[in-house]
């Protein structure tokens, strides 16, 4: 099989993971990179710049090279995210965590999501991911005490949890909008809405008004396609 | 829906309810008497692949009937065979829906519940019927998600007593779904196992 | 480097590169380029004046004195749009030939540019830069970093290219038979192919002779022991078709990225959200930029082609 049945139609978790770490996050490195012969074009991608002096010692073809070639020790600087984790890895650098990490952030975004039943806060949309990663990988530069974040993020993923369930009881046959969801939210009950959607909209279609034909005997009391969203910041 | 489809194919074999609506000679072997003509007005059960097309087709289709009798042609306009009410789209499984079919055993009543429908109401204007097997869906899949939730948990826990409880309970629960939940149950539940596995293997 | 390559060094799809797998696998560079390979690519681009992206500021000179500009940056992102939509969209996407060539010549050159480094070709030109200030033995370990990363960044490429194609094999595999009828035979030379656009050619060369195996084991262990009348595999008369085609009124999850993709035009006025009609059944729904949906497949599909919605 060129690709498993499981990988049809949804990603891994992991892939999900793949995706968001291509996202930029701020570091302060350790290291100095930058040299006196700057590379003020870096940003340019040159195929043949092993032939122009003097030579680039990164180059990178997903990103843009320049801010890895001009780190200065202690001066924050924006790496993709599984770059800044490698460094990391390599203590070149500390993570800069992002300012919604924080006890007091957490604390207005469970508070949202609590008084807002119908409505997800507009928490980043890679949110669980970027968590999960810095609570892992850089446990040391977060400003709080881990276990009071993680114990927040729990929360804040249960809460919206009940919350999707909730919104998996609206599911209709025609559309549902689910603002602010997260990709690994949204990846993790795709299989359950796409496959009961697609169900609901199979046995539809051979109604009246699926069929598109005049249909006053029953008038329907629920609205098809519902909205379940929302745009405010906490 | 594809041709390959097994779920498809199982369905087309649900036996339904008919009743001729004219004699038709040479289809005695229908109901077990080879060579002798069915009689009208009899009733036996033909698989849905046969019964929809029977159902769908009357003795004058396809025929040219110029210089036939009027009174012999009156005879054939009607579908050769008209699907009774079948046993699981009877009032009694209805009003077990309506009255809340969330632990209403399905898989009993009909192993291919929902497909059955779509194939229905193709044929007959089951408006209502639809109506109401939404609803069901709706209120069996945020069981089926919850239950997906619960035991996809357990797999990464260890606390044996309440595993094996709740482990058996869904068992029993998964017995009575029809075999679109079930895939639906299975799916969802792979889905969150590899959640959870990303969760808590990092 | 073509899909052969690529087919030939596949692995486990599951065994996806996140950046905590890096820190001591040993990365094997693909060798099987040769030089010739490489420079057929580049003639390639010199003939190919789409090829050239409608960003300026990076321009390279090839022999021939045509410019030729690259962006690796956009068109990685676009890559990684093109994979998830691929993944996501139940039929088969038109294959963005231009682009997948441009990311295997970055591809090809980051190999070679990493041999070069690791081979210490740099060291004169860097010395004299820094023997000032940098003893050698920093010099050696920031540049076993930066190689480090850089090797790291090539498979995180590698994976989404060959992620991206497995999951257009499986739908050519899916749809063998009525990719076939779409691509009406006749009308191929190889031109037609890469106008219609929708397979690539080495997919063609693939869906041919992946499909003409298949028929002839159909054939072999059951259809010619059948009535000749009942040899068909894509008879459409019967009350369903034979063909297994795409549902394309499957529910797939949007997101509406709207026209003005990178401004904050969008924050500013609030008000006056670009919105987007699409109709569903008797209904018409209008899609707020930056809103998530699930919705049918097929009614966003014209979205989808002009970029103004994302499969999530």
């Amino acid at each position: 099989m060129s690709f498993p049945e499981s990988l049809q139609n949804t990603f891994l978790p992991q892939e999900i993971q793949f995706i968001v770490e291509n996202e930029p996050i701020k570091i302060l490195p350790r290291i100095t990179t930058r040299q006196r012969k700057q590379y003020r074009q870096g940003s340019n991608y040159d195929p043949d710049s092993k032939n122009s002096h003097p030579i680039k010692p990164w180059r990178l073809i997903t990103t843009n090279d320049y801010n890895v070639n001009n780190m200065i020790a202690m001066k924050s600087t924006e790496l993709p995210l599984w770059m800044a984790v490698l460094l990391k890895e390599q203590k070149k650098c500390n993570i800069i965590a992002p300012n919604w990490i924080t006890v007091s952030n957490l604390d207005k975004y469970i508070d949202f999501e609590l008084k807002n039943p119908m409505k997800f806060s507009s928490l980043p949309w890679n949110w669980l991911v970027i968590a999960c990663i810095l609570f892992t990988k850089a446990p040391d530069d977060l400003t709080d005490p881990i276990h009071l974040l993680k114990s927040r993020c729990q929360d804040l993923r249960e809460i919206r949890l009940a919350k999707v369930q909730n919104g998996l009881a609206i599911l209709n046959e025609s559309h549902l909008q689910l603002d602010n969801l997260s990709l690994m939210e949204i990846n993790e009950i795709r299989p359950y809405a796409t496959k009961i959607s697609d169900m609901f909209k199979n046995l539809h279609k051979n109604t009246a008004a699926g069929l598109g034909e005049d249909y006053d005997m029953h008038m329907d009391t629920s609205e098809p396609g519902a909205s379940f969203n929302m745009t405010q910041n906490p | 829906m594809s041709y390959y489809d097994l779920d498809d194919i199982l369905t087309e074999s649900i036996k339904f309810p008919c009743k001729f609506n004219s004699s038709i000679a040479g289809l005695g072997f229908l109901e077990g008497n080879p060579g002798k003509p069915i009689a009208k007005n009899s009733k036996i059960e033909l698989p849905f692949w046969l019964s929809k097309i029977l159902a769908e087709e009357t003795g004058t289709d396809g025929i040219d009937t110029t210089g036939i009798p009027q009174n012999s042609i009156e005879e054939f306009k009607d579908f050769y065979i008209e699907l009774l009410q079948p046993p699981f789209f009877q009032p009694r499984v209805l009003n077990a829906i309506k009255a809340g079919g969330e632990t209403l055993d399905l898989h009993t009543i009909c192993p291919y519940f929902y497909f059955i429908l779509e194939k229905w109401s193709t044929i007959y204007n089951s408006d209502e019927l639809v109506d109401l097997f939404m609803e069901l869906l709706r209120k069996r899949g945020v069981k089926i998600s919850n239950y997906a939730s619960s035991t996809s948990m357990l797999q990464a826990s260890d606390q044996q007593p309440s595993k094996n409880y709740i482990h058996n309970n869904s068992q029993e629960f998964l017995l009575t779904l029809d075999e679109f939940e079930k895939k639906l149950y299975k799916t969802t539940q792979l889905s969150y196992k590899n959640m959870n596995k990303w969760l808590h293997n990092r | 480097m073509d899909i052969d390559d690529i087919l030939a060094d596949l692995d486990d799809t599951t065994n996806i590169p996140t950046s905590s797998s890096f820190n001591t696998s040993v990365f094997s560079i693909n060798n099987n380029n040769n030089d010739s390979s490489i420079t057929e690519e580049n003639s390639i681009l010199t003939e190919d004046d789409t090829l050239i992206g409608h960003h300026n500021n990076n321009t390279h000179k090839t022999d021939n004195n045509t410019t030729i500009t690259f962006h690796p940056e956009k068109d990685y992102q676009e890559l990684i749009t093109t994979w998830r939509n691929e993944r996501m969209a139940p039929e088969i996407l038109h294959y963005p030939d231009n682009l997948i060539k441009r990311i295997l010549y970055y591809v090809e050159q980051q190999i070679e540019y990493i041999e070069y480094l690791s081979l210490g070709f740099d060291n004169d030109s860097t010395s004299t830069d820094n023997n000032a200030n940098r003893n050698v033995n920093t010099m050696y370990k920031d540049k076993k970093l930066s190689l480090l990363c850089m090797e790291a960044e090539l498979e995180r490429v590698k994976f989404v290219i060959r992620s991206y194609i497995r999951c257009r094999l499986s739908k050519i595999d899916r749809f063998a038979i009525y990719l076939h009828q779409l691509i009406n035979l006749d009308d191929i030379g190889n031109d037609e192919l890469s106008k219609s656009g929708l397979v690539s050619r080495t997919e063609y060369m693939y869906l041919v002779k992946h499909s003409e195996l298949l028929l002839n084991h159909l054939h072999n262990t059951v259809l010619k022991h059948m009535h000749e009348n009942l040899q068909a595999i894509d008879d459409n008369n019967g009350s369903i078709d034979m063909v297994t085609k795409p549902q394309l009124d499957n529910f797939v999850f949007i997101f509406v990225r709207g026209r003005n993709q990178n401004t904050n035009d969008n924050n500013n006025k609030k008000d006056k959200k670009e919105t987007y009609v699409v109709h569903i059944d008797d209904e018409e729904i209008d899609l707020v930029t930056g809103g998530i949906y699930i919705i049918r497949y097929n009614v966003i599909k014209k979205y989808l082609e002009e970029g103004l919605v994302v499969l999530l």
